[in-house]
């Protein structure tokens, strides 16, 4: 069996993670191969300004001001995490955390720029709740992939590329080595 | 010994099985122990047809079940048909009885509402984490990972996730163990919890009270349900280390 964290659409195919089985090292070659679409190459991310959502707005603006203000934008970007875990959507516009009736939580967008600002985080921060968050939110992207146009599949690839790369330096950092993914 | 004014909410758990089977083997035992599950007779049918194992476990039996436990030490319970804390029928029970201390073992995915905490009842909780800087959940793969320990605290449950008045609290080296495969969902997470659910119970034996203090309010930090990839690294990371020590 695959890795089984993507289905045909994580957004309407929740899923909890709670109690994850146990599937030994091969798990980690499934976990890559879920990965075949990150970029060889270390290229730079453009950012999509054009999205008028509330939402991307507030991501844009606390990935922008990360290295500035780290603990008051992670404090702020700290909320969205929860509301990510909690639902496994992002919405386009919040009203008290709660989604507001109407808003939609198909904006790609969204995603692509929380995944940027995660990954930010948790360079800036070593903390492993922004990677594993990252992880769920890679997950979800790579199984709308096909809805995505050819602008959001450059991001996710750069992603995900980076994605692998924390993956394999806190593989090495806790004292596992030797395998062909590496 | 039998501790006054202690009662257990045992949910039917692996959780509930590493405290109850502490709590005997360093006797000090709750007065009463409320039961609680959506299915009592499947737990009544499990306890008849067991039989004690010979093997002497390492942490605790997560085969021995529940009123198996309590009727070889002979303490009291009663038995409520549901899995839902905030029922009701659950509220009405923990009002009736007289102790005031309530070592909470629930079923995951329930939060205590507000009512509960106006019964003029202390909810006793353990949670598998140093706090404040470990709120949440699957904290001790995160521990694991990012300090290389694990660690437990007591706190009085309040209206706040993890947020309640810290009793005692202890930091484990998972690494010191010489075990082959460890499983911390059902084994080892529950087994760290009953060891500060004892040294909690023993304090309160010797003080006849408990005193707590508020959570700092620096280094607070909230986790969620960790990702698989990362929990393998840490299973197998723990696996490697653990081998490398004791070769």
């Amino acid at each position: 069996m695959g890795y089984e964290y993507i289905t045909d659409n994580n957004l309407y195919n929740k899923q909890n993670y709670m109690y994850s089985q146990f599937k030994g090292i091969n798990f980690f070659s499934e976990y890559i191969k879920s990965r075949e679409i990150a970029e060889p190459e270390n290229n730079l991310c453009i950012y999509d300004e054009k999205d008028k959502s509330k939402t991307y707005k507030e991501i844009h603006h606390i990935l922008n001001n990360l290295d500035n203000y780290k603990e008051s934008q992670l404090w702020k970007l700290d909320k969205y995490v929860k509301s990510f875990e909690i639902r496994k959507r992002l919405y386009t516009i919040y009203d008290n955390w709660k989604p507001l009736e109407g808003s939609s939580f198909e904006n790609y967008d969204i995603y692509l720029i929380f995944a940027q600002a995660l990954a930010k985080a948790y360079e800036l921060s070593d903390c492993l709740k922004y990677f594993s968050c990252l992880l769920k939110v890679d997950d979800t992207l790579l199984s709308v992939q096909d809805k995505l146009n050819k602008k959001q599949i450059k991001l996710l690839q750069s992603i995900t590329r980076q994605e692998i790369k924390y993956f394999k330096d806190l593989y090495k950092k806790n004292g596992l080595e030797g395998e062909d993914f590496l | 010994m039998i501790l006054k004014n202690i009662a257990l909410i045992a949910a039917d758990t692996s959780r509930t099985k590493a405290y109850l089977q502490a709590m005997i083997m360093a006797n000090v035992l709750p007065e009463i122990c409320i039961i609680y599950s959506d299915d009592i007779q499947k737990m009544q049918e499990e306890a008849k047809v067991y039989k004690r194992e010979k093997e002497v476990n390492r942490y605790f039996n997560i085969n021995e079940p529940i009123y198996f436990s309590l009727e070889e030490s002979s303490i009291p319970y009663i038995e409520i048909q549901t899995k839902d804390i905030n029922s009701e029928i659950m509220i009405q029970a923990l009002k009736d009885i007289k102790e005031k201390y309530l070592i909470y073992s629930g079923y995951g995915g329930y939060i205590l509402k507000e009512q509960l905490f106006q019964i003029n009842k202390k909810f006793i909780h353990i949670h598998a984490g140093i706090l404040p800087q470990y709120r949440g959940s699957t904290t001790a793969y995160y521990s694991y990972l990012q300090e290389k320990t694990i660690g437990a605290t007591a706190i009085f449950l309040n209206d706040k996730i993890d947020e309640g008045e810290i009793i005692l609290q202890e930091n484990f080296d998972i690494l010191s163990e010489n075990i082959e495969k460890i499983d911390i969902d059902y084994i080892y997470e529950p087994y760290i919890r009953s060891q500060v659910l004892i040294k909690v119970l023993k304090e309160y034996q010797k003080t006849g009270k408990l005193e707590s203090k508020i959570q700092e309010s620096t280094g607070e930090n909230t986790y969620y349900i960790i990702h698989p990839l990362l929990k393998h690294i840490a299973l197998l990371g723990i696996q490697k280390m653990v081998k490398e020590k004791f070769k």
